[in-house]
Order: C-alpha cells, then sequence, then structure tokens
C-alpha cells in the first residue's frame, strides 16, 4: 500500500556520499503510485546511487527514503518483497536454466509466478529452458526483465532497463510497461535517453550532479525539448524557406546542407512541406543531449 | 536463509563431490602404505630418531619422545590431518570471499539483496553451506579411512574415535571460516589485501606454529594459534579434549557474532 497521499516512493533531503564525494545531495522526490516516472539523467549524475539507497545496498549519509510508507532501511525486507528490481549492470546468478532461476525465485518470495514468467518469456522470445551461462547481454537483460516484473511486483525500480535490448524488444518493453501502469502498480525507471522517457513515462526527474533539478511532466519536458534536424538537398537552395516556421532555431545552411533546431512543439508539417520545395537526398534527426536539454530548460545558451 | 543455504549448497555441490574424491583417494593412498611402514617400523623408527629434534617439533606437535609414525592415530595426523586441514582450510576461504566480496563485484549480490533477503540471512545461508559441506568431505575421508582399514587390517584402532577426530575438522575450519567471513563482510571489496590477510592468517599461522614449536622460549605463542587446538592423533589417543573445541567453538562464534553485527551497517558494492 502507498501512503496516505498515494504516493510510493517519498525521499527526504536524502543525500550519500562517498568519502568526501557528494553522489546524492538533498534529494526530494515524490513518486506516486500508478506512474511512470523516469529519472533522467546523464552517467554519473546519481541515478544509480539513488536506486541503490532506495534498496538499501547503501545507506543515507543523511535524510531519509520510504517505500510503501516504510523506512528502506529498516523495512527493506519487507519493502522488497513487494518491488522487482533490474540494474544496469546485470549479472545473474547464471549456472542455472532460466526455469531453475525462477523455481527458486519463487522459493524466496514465497509465491507462485511461474506461468506468467513463461507469459513474459514468451512476449521478449525468449527460452527460459535455457542455461543462463554464456547467453549475450540482451538476453540476459530479457532475463532480467521477467525476473523483475515476473511476481507482478507493486513498484518496479528499473535501471537503464533498455539497455543491450533491440529496437524490437524496446517496443515490447514499452508495451509491459504500459500493461503495468494500467494495472495500477508504479515504475521507477532510470535512463539517460530522452526519446525513451518521453515516449513511456508520465512524470521525469531530472538529476545533475548529484542534485534534482527538476521534476516536470512529460507535456511540460516534451515543450522544452528539441532536435536537430539535417536536410542534405541535391543542390544549394536558392531561397530558405524553414526560418519562416514558428519554433524552428539556430538555422545553418553550408552549401547542400541544412541544419536546423527544431523545438518540440513544432509543426512539424510545416516542415516537412517546406522541405518538399527541394529536392531531398537524405534527412537526419539527431536528438539533443542531456547537457543540451538541461540548458535550454534553464534558459541558458546552449553548448 | 532456507533458499540462499539450498542455492549455496546447490552451487558448492560439484566442488563438494570433486574435493571428497580427490582426499578419498589421497587417504586411500596413503594408507596404501600402512602395511609396508608396520613391515619396516623399526627401520623408520631409527630414521626417524636420527632427524634433528627441531625437524621433528617443527612438523609433529605432541611430545616428540611418543613419536611413532606407525602408531594409526599419528600416521593420520602426519599423513591427513595436517595436510588436509590445509586444503579444507583454502577452500573455505574461497567459500567465504565468493560469497561476499567476490559476489559484490560481479554484481551478484545485488541480485540476491533485491530479493527479500536479509544480509544476515545471506550470512548465516553461506556460512551454513561452509559447513555442511566441509562436514559431508569431513565425513568422506572418515568414511574412506574406515574402508581402508577393512582393506588393510593391519592398521588396527578405534574407528569410533577416528570418525569423531576426523569430523571434528569441522572446529578449527570453522575458525577460519568465521575469521574470512568477517574480513569479507569488513573490508570494502573494492580493496584488495583482505583475500591474504586471510591465507596468511590461516597458512602464515601454521609455519609459526611449526617455527615457534623449535624454539623452546617461544613456545607459549602456540596456544595462541588454531593448530594448537585440533590433533587428531591425541582424540585417536587420548580422547575427546572438550576444552580444546569449546576454544576453537568460542573462537568462531566470536569471528562469525563480529560478522554478522557488521553485515547490517555494510556498504555493499563500494
Amino acid at each position: 500500500m502507498p501512503n496516505g497521499n498515494g504516493v510510493v516512493i517519498q525521499t527526504s533531503q536524502l543525500t550519500h556520499r562517498y568519502g568526501k564525494f557528494v553522489a546524492i545531495k538533498d534529494l526530494d522526490l515524490q513518486v506516486k503510485q500508478g506512474e511512470i516516472f523516469g529519472f533522467l539523467g546523464p552517467n554519473g549524475a546519481g541515478k544509480t546511487t539513488t536506486i541503490r539507497t532506495l534498496l538499501d545496498f547503501i545507506r543515507p549519509s543523511s535524510g531519509s527514503a520510504t517505500i510503501f510508507g516504510m523506512d528502506t532501511v529498516r523495512d527493506s525486507v519487507a519493502i522488497r518483497q513487494r518491488i522487482g528490481y533490474l540494474p544496469s549492470e546485470l549479472a545473474l546468478l547464471d549456472n542455472w536454466t532460466g526455469v531453475q532461476y525462477i523455481r527458486w525465485l519463487e522459493g524466496v518470495r514465497k509465491q507462485r509466478f511461474k506461468d506468467e514468467a513463461l507469459r513474459l518469456a514468451e512476449q521478449l522470445d525468449f527460452d527460459l529452458n535455457r542455461s543462463l551461462k554464456g547467453m549475450s547481454t540482451g538476453m540476459k537483460r530479457k532475463m532480467g526483465l521477467i525476473v523483475a516484473l515476473a511476481h507482478k511486483p507493486e513498484l518496479l525500480i528499473l535501471d537503464e532497463p533498455t539497455t543491450g535490448l533491440d529496437p524490437l524488444m524496446q517496443q515490447v518493453f514499452h508495451g509491459l510497461m504500459r500493461e503495468v501502469r494500467e494495472e495500477g502498480r508504479t515504475v521507477f525507471l532510470s535512463s539517460h535517453n530522452l526519446p525513451e522517457v518521453e515516449h513511456i513515462c508520465d512524470r521525469v526527474g531530472i538529476i545533475r550532479s548529484g542534485e534534482l533539478e527538476a521534476v516536470e511532466t512529460v507535456a511540460a519536458l516534451t515543450r522544452v525539448s528539441f532536435r536537430w534536424l539535417h536536410f542534405t538537398l541535391a543542390e544549394p537552395p536558392a531561397r530558405n524557406g524553414f526560418s519562416a516556421i514558428p519554433g524552428v532555431t539556430d538555422l545553418a545552411v553550408d552549401g547542400a546542407q541544412i541544419r536546423m533546431r527544431v523545438s518540440g512543439e513544432t509543426d512539424m508539417d510545416a516542415v516537412i512541406k517546406a522541405a518538399a520545395d527541394y529536392t531531398v537526398r537524405d534527412i537526419h534527426i539527431e536528438q539533443p543531449t542531456l547537457e543540451e536539454i538541461f540548458l535550454t530548460y534553464y534558459g541558458k545558451k546552449e553548448a | 536463509m532456507a533458499s540462499i543455504f539450498n542455492k549455496a549448497f546447490r552451487d558448492s555441490k560439484r566442488t563438494m563431490i570433486w574435493l571428497s574424491i580427490g582426499l578419498g583417494l589421497y587417504i586411500l593412498m596413503m594408507m596404501s602404505i600402512y602395511p609396508s611402514l608396520m613391515e619396516q617400523a623399526d627401520e623408520i623408527s631409527d630414521l626417524m630418531e636420527s632427524y634433528p629434534e627441531g625437524i621433528m617439533r617443527m612438523f609433529y606437535s605432541g611430545d616428540i619422545s611418543e613419536f611413532n609414525i606407525v602408531d594409526p592415530g599419528i600416521f593420520l595426523q602426519t599423513y591427513v590431518g595436517t595436510w588436509g586441514l590445509l586444503i579444507l582450510g583454502a577452500i573455505v576461504i574461497v567459500q567465504a570471499f565468493n560469497a561476499f566480496t567476490n559476489a559484490e563485484r560481479d554484481g551478484t549480490m545485488d541480485m540476491t539483496l533485491s530479493l527479500p533477503v536479509s544480509r544476515r540471512d545471506l550470512l548465516v545461508g553461506r556460512a551454513l553451506n561452509t559447513a555442511v559441506t566441509m562436514l559431508v568431505v569431513l565425513a568422506v575421508c572418515a568414511v574412506t579411512v574406515i574402508v581402508c582399514a577393512q582393506i588393510w587390517p593391519e592398521f588396527e584402532t578405534d574407528m569410533v574415535r577416528v570418525t569423531i577426530a576426523l569430523l571434528a575438522g569441522i572446529f578449527p575450519l570453522m575458525v577460519v571460516a568465521g575469521f574470512t567471513y568477517l574480513l569479507a563482510v569488513w573490508v570494502p571489496s573494492s580493496r584488495r589485501f583482505a583475500g591474504p590477510i586471510a591465507y596468511l592468517f590461516f597458512f602464515g599461522s601454521y609455519l609459526i606454529y611449526g617455527l615457534v614449536g623449535t624454539v623452546e622460549s617461544l613456545h607459549w605463542v602456540q596456544p595462541l594459534l588454531l593448530f594448537d587446538y585440533y590433533d587428531i592423533g591425541g582424540i585417536i589417543n587420548h580422547g575427546v579434549d572438550i576444552t580444546n573445541w569449546l576454544i576453537m567453538a568460542a573462537a568462531a562464534a566470536v569471528y562469525f557474532g563480529l560478522a554478522w553485527w557488521l553485515v547490517d551497517r555494510k556498504e555493499l558494492g563500494v
């Protein structure tokens, strides 16, 4: 059960130091029941440290955290009965087959969920009868997802969950996350992949250098997010039909190459129609870096 | 805790089986020379007497004047007790570090502790596995000696005492296990000195024990060392000395108790 306010995860001034290095600082975070919360930040921002603190692998240097209203240090075993976890660097106890692993997990959790594991394995195109030893990173990742999801936990904590999954499996994963949300369960998902977070999350927390910079809805994030659009034309353009389109900025023309920054609210149809005036050889869409998003978010000059 | 034990025991099965086969074959080989030792007892006794006393004291902890290699108890202590204990102690150290330090390094600890399992359950489950694994190997060694005594009836002694003496090997092994689990829990997995300390504690104390045995003025050091408390020959020839068992059990309990207290305060994966 979440606490009285429907809050599943709550951190209060949560801080963790490794010696003199402050990995996370005064983190105040709330994740509500039934939402998919994206925890977005570049590598080394403190995402994994936050997750490891929530799971009681490491202890807060100061501050506190609760999950389901229970203290993450004092009640960690009871909390972990109700959560599923996928680490960023997955290391399975790999001298078993998938089925043997699931059976062992059933014993640990004192719960039967083999049927659900088989259903997930089918969706993820994974053979549970195979030995886990020698599996590729992507295949182990699938097994990790099955382990995290099979017991239908109330809260899923996923650290960079799609790393190593091919695009098709990423789509399957997004579908699974939607299923989880529809069932009223909660997902806390860390990522440095903005499009993924935009695609499946309801709200996003942005962490940078150990500090929570902002918590926004995906809609708000999309408003400040942008894309870099590159057109390669057959010949240098005689005139510029893009600059008048609202949301298009930083237009640069270099011979037959056009590069522009397109905001999240730009009417893409207008951009495509403007491009139709030329013979287009190639189109390339480049996602902004997280640093660019942070700088845009705070209205600073982009890098 | 039962699930952790089951998993650890399953993982240890291969080690246990091959260790039992290896030590069983070693005992078989050693026991096969016993009849010829008996036949040449006088010559061997003369040979032993020609050895410098220092060497004898270095490798035999009992009363030198009583040393007789064809005595079944002394024979087992010399050829099985010492070497078997050193081999099994090394395996115990490996198991303890696999349970914590290596599991932290390879990330499997994260997967285990993301389940509803407390750190203390993990420690107790893994330590229990070490104890059971070692007891099984020691039992196989005892059975092998009993079978060998049937094959070579010259090896005539009280088989109940032989069995007790061999199974009592669990006491020094659990002292080593306790010390190593404590190190594995206490020293961060990123530090590389815990392993050498554990091996120094065990093999080093064996060497120091032998060394101080040769210097009369340092004999007082021997009771501080583990090897002073386990002697197969002593148990077979003079019966069980409960005090020795209690001292080893207390030492193991202190080490495991400290490990149990510390494991809940440990920063994992650091």
